[in-house]
């Protein structure tokens, strides 16, 4: 948890994908704030496993399709 | 405001609460007295801790009717766990320049407002840290 540049993410075309699922529709499936969702969407913030599994499994998909990681 | 969570609302509640009071606390009493800190000095300063307490608590139940069902998740737990930790080195230090003053300054007064000048400056730091993590995001 915490800051990580080598991690990406795949959110924001998700949630394009999804409707337009907004960031406070898919910070309440998730169980977290809005700002939350934010800093992760804008790899200000790596979530704890338990949050990026969750984050998949709202939209349906395997964790390395919506988050990425670059070793350097 | 708007795009604020209630932690942070609640911290910038906090910060002004405990800067006024104890602003006001320190421009009255502190050059008053010197020696020893006396009971009507003591009951004084409850008062302001009464103030303080009474700012805060009208400032966060006022945004918590607007807010009230707002969670605190990982990231707020893991912002305010970083700022704890600087602010307990501080505290450690401020307590250290208080056994200094004790050792030097004669009467209880200024040990007993050293100790206070540094739990306010450490509440201080550590809630301007935390609003500076939730601006960058983490």
């Amino acid at each position: 948890m915490g800051k990580s540049p080598n991690i990406s993410n795949q959110i924001r075309s998700l949630r394009f994908h999804h409707e337009e699922m907004t960031q406070q529709q898919l910070a309440d499936l998730v169980g977290v704030t809005r700002q939350t969702i934010n800093a992760i969407e804008h790899n200000k913030y790596s979530p704890s496993l338990e949050v990026a599994f969750k984050i998949a499994v709202a939209f349906n998909k395997p964790l390395t399709e919506v988050f990425q990681y670059e070793a350097h | 405001m708007k795009n604020l969570t209630f932690q942070e609302k609640t911290l910038w509640i906090s910060l002004f609460a405990v800067i006024f009071v104890y602003g006001l606390y320190y421009l009255n009493v502190l050059p008053a007295v010197d020696g020893n800190m006396e009971t009507p000095h003591i009951w004084q300063y409850f008062k302001y801790i009464g103030l303080l307490i009474l700012v805060i608590v009208i400032g966060v139940v006022a945004i918590a009717i607007k807010d009230r069902n707002e969670l605190v998740d990982e990231r707020q737990k893991l912002i305010e766990m970083k700022a704890d930790r600087v602010s307990a080195y501080l505290l450690h230090s401020g307590i250290l320049v208080a056994i200094v003053v004790a050792m030097f300054v004669p009467g209880n007064y200024w040990f007993i407002h050293t100790i206070t000048v540094v739990g306010v400056l450490t509440d201080v730091v550590n809630k301007i840290q935390q609003l500076l993590a939730y601006k960058r995001g983490y």
